[in-house]
């Protein structure tokens, strides 16, 4: 299987050079072994070459025109196949080549190549087929060989579009209503954060002591959970479940003690998070080195935020991740003595000293109150300078830009 | 019209000072790159000579692109910092929603029944705040940056991982996630380490089977880069332009913030 266009090869003459191909694959009577899809890049760049003719030439190799979206370059393909088991090949202009990415099936190798190339390919049919020096059989049992490519580079009638399908802004807004279906479970408006009272970070409980490498994949996992990105209660229920926890060496498996000091509950994080959360419990994260790293999204600093974590401390941060949690008012700290990581026990009781005072270079420090009646107590450092500060006593960034253009 | 005429023309006319001004305090001439840098540093980080992969500096881009699926959050977020209107030209493009599976038009109609409430919010949403919003089916992001928004000399953050796309334009166009959308649209600076260079002089000429999209492939095939940059770090062309290539506009990217790898060919 063939496919090009997406943003990466949506120019008109990266089109018009693969459509020189087609045209030649009909005109030798070729008849097109593999199946070839088109996505072109924008309504006007499929627009122009529908006049122009490209399109067509495509079509008549037995091309399908897809919507002028990323589609199957993002996964985003419900691809019709025979035997999902079947090893099988495609050929792409896309640009990533990765196993999963286009058709979610392990069993596709995906190639990438120019859409030249890949027009060439689909009409043989045959990975190893070098149009330089190879020939083909066509209908009539002859040997044919492709011409090299030729194209111009800008449409000689300029581009066109009749709908480019842009909706420009109103000129004043403010009587525009922001539409909210209050039944949607994929948007739901948000409640700006309270801010973090030192009276929150006494008598804390652990959420989750994280084992090793704990990236934002692991704090938010992707997958079929971005269908709710836009819903944090929703998404939310994928806080942590990637994590391992230290105490049993299991992913999304924790111990609660919101019911019983004594007792310990097993569940998953986010119902340990949304127990504690319901009883009034502030809870911590504690991690180890480069924790928040990978993917910059945000919801890895607004989930637990919103689950009612109040620090994560770590013995290193990701920096964007770090700056995040900041941005979302959380503390994000810093052990000064990373060995202290082994003396959080699971059902430790947790305080959080010096929030009441935090300056720029400060620490604040950590109590720990061990169920045995013993208690540790150790140092964390931070890097939030006087603004970062100030967004964590408004309870994140745009509560405080608010505030400032409010005027308080 | 989509164009902002009226914010290319204020970056020109800042640009020609303040390329002088770094080229000046750093005492060297400056690379493309360097210059779109360097004339879009926020105030909040003063002109001074930056390390590449070492240095977090301020940047103030010139605009913002988002797409259907990481705009979500991040409009539900800017929402909250009260301002009647984005900081800088913000778009959305309705592109990753679209399932492909019979053909364009059935797709289409198709996304539009499933994703209707993500696109009433995003549509009103745009319309309330300023922000230009591309409906589903006119296209993809980076292929609309190019036809409208994209401009030699302009810094932009997208926050999807193809941005570089637009810099095919010669713009430092720089793919980002949604909380950094946040801050550029509500007015605040957005962090950046200093990225790092790599030079590449290509010699020759291309066949008629080769595409710049080739170029590309061996260029990131490269033994020197695998081993010395492993798979993640942009390339800029360094030297003159080569004539018989300039014909295709391409992108290579793939960054890691945290780590300043973040350069693209332009070709």
């Amino acid at each position: 299987m063939g496919l090009i266009g997406s943003c990466t090869n949506s120019s008109y003459e990266d089109l018009d050079r693969a459509a020189s191909l087609a045209r030649q694959a009909v005109a030798k009577k070729l008849k097109v072994k593999s199946e070839f899809t088109v996505t072109p890049g924008s309504e006007q760049i499929r627009y122009t070459v529908a006049r122009d003719g490209q399109l067509r030439d495509f079509e008549k190799m037995g091309g399908v025109v897809l919507a002028n979206a990323c589609g199957p370059c993002i996964g985003q393909w419900a691809r019709h196949t025979d035997d999902p088991n079947r090893a099988n090949s495609i050929i792409t202009s896309f640009n990533r080549n990765f196993s999963k990415r286009n058709d979610g099936n392990p069993q596709t190798r995906a190639f990438v190549a120019s859409p030249e190339i890949v027009t060439a390919m689909a009409i043989a049919g045959d990975l190893t087929f070098n149009p330089l020096t190879d020939s083909l059989v066509n209908e009539d049992g002859q040997q044919v060989k492709l011409d090299p490519p030729s194209g111009i580079e800008l449409p000689t009638n300029g581009f066109a579009v009749e709908d480019a399908g842009f909706q420009p802004p109103a000129a004043d807004g403010s009587n525009v209503e922001v539409k909210v279906d209050p039944t949607s479970d994929r948007i739901e408006l948000l409640t700006p954060f309270k801010p973090i009272t030192q009276e929150q970070l006494k008598g804390m409980r652990l959420l989750i002591k994280a084992k090793g490498k704990c990236t934002t994949d692991h704090i938010s996992m992707a997958g079929p959970w971005l269908k709710y990105r836009g819903h944090l209660d929703n998404i939310s229920n994928n806080c942590f479940i990637g994590a391992i926890n230290y105490f049993n060496d299991q992913a999304n498996k924790v111990a609660n003690y919101a019911d019983s000091d004594a007792q310990a509950e097993f569940m998953a994080v986010p119902d340990s998070a949304r127990k504690y959360k319901a009883a009034g419990i502030s809870t911590v994260v504690f991690g180890e080195e480069n924790y928040g790293e990978g993917s910059s999204r945000e919801h890895a600093a607004m989930e637990p935020r919103h689950l009612g974590v109040r620090a994560v401390i770590v013995k290193s941060f990701a920096r964007i991740h770090e700056t995040n949690l900041k941005k979302q008012g959380m503390l994000a700290l810093t052990f000064v003595n990373p060995a202290d990581y082994e003396k959080i026990r699971q059902d430790d009781k947790i305080d959080l000293l010096g929030f009441d005072t935090m300056a720029p270079g400060k620490n604040l420090r950590v109590a720990l109150h061990h169920s045995d009646g013993t208690t540790d107590a150790f140092e964390v450092a931070h890097t939030y300078n006087q603004a970062q500060i100030d967004w964590v006593r408004a309870g994140s960034a745009l509560n405080k830009i608010r505030q400032e253009l409010a005027g308080v | 019209m989509p164009f902002d005429l009226d914010m290319i023309r204020a970056v020109y006319k800042a640009l020609p000072q303040r390329v002088e001004e770094a080229r000046k305090k750093l005492g060297r001439p400056l690379t493309l790159a360097e210059k779109i840098l360097y004339s879009h540093l926020h105030p909040e980080s003063p002109l001074q000579n930056y390390n590449r992969g070492k240095d977090y500096v301020f940047f103030a881009p010139d605009r913002v692109a988002m797409q259907d699926a990481t705009a979500q959050m991040a409009l539900l977020q800017f929402m909250t910092a009260g301002r009647d209107k984005v900081a800088v030209p913000s778009t959305v493009h309705c592109d990753h929603l679209i399932e492909a599976e019979v053909g364009a038009d059935k797709d289409l109609s198709k996304a539009n029944e499933v994703n209707k409430e993500v696109y009433d919010f995003l549509s009103s949403i745009s319309n309330k705040y300023g922000i230009g919003f591309w409906k589903p089916g006119a296209g993809i992001i980076h292929q609309i940056v190019l036809e409208n928004y994209a401009f030699p000399g302009g810094m932009m953050i997208g926050t999807d991982s193809h941005t570089p796309n637009a810099g095919g334009l010669g713009m430092v166009a720089i793919g980002v996630g949604g909380a950094d959308a946040v801050d550029v649209m509500a007015g605040m600076p957005w962090e950046l380490k200093m990225p790092k260079l790599i030079g590449v002089k290509l010699t020759g000429k291309m066949s008629g089977w080769t595409s710049s999209k080739d170029v590309i492939l061996k260029v990131v095939r490269h033994p020197d880069r695998q081993r010395r940059h492993r798979r993640h770090r942009g390339i800029l062309r360094a030297g003159r332009r080569v004539p018989v290539l300039h014909r295709q506009r391409h992108h290579l990217q793939h960054g890691r913030r945290d780590r300043g790898h973040y350069f693209y060919l332009w070709v």
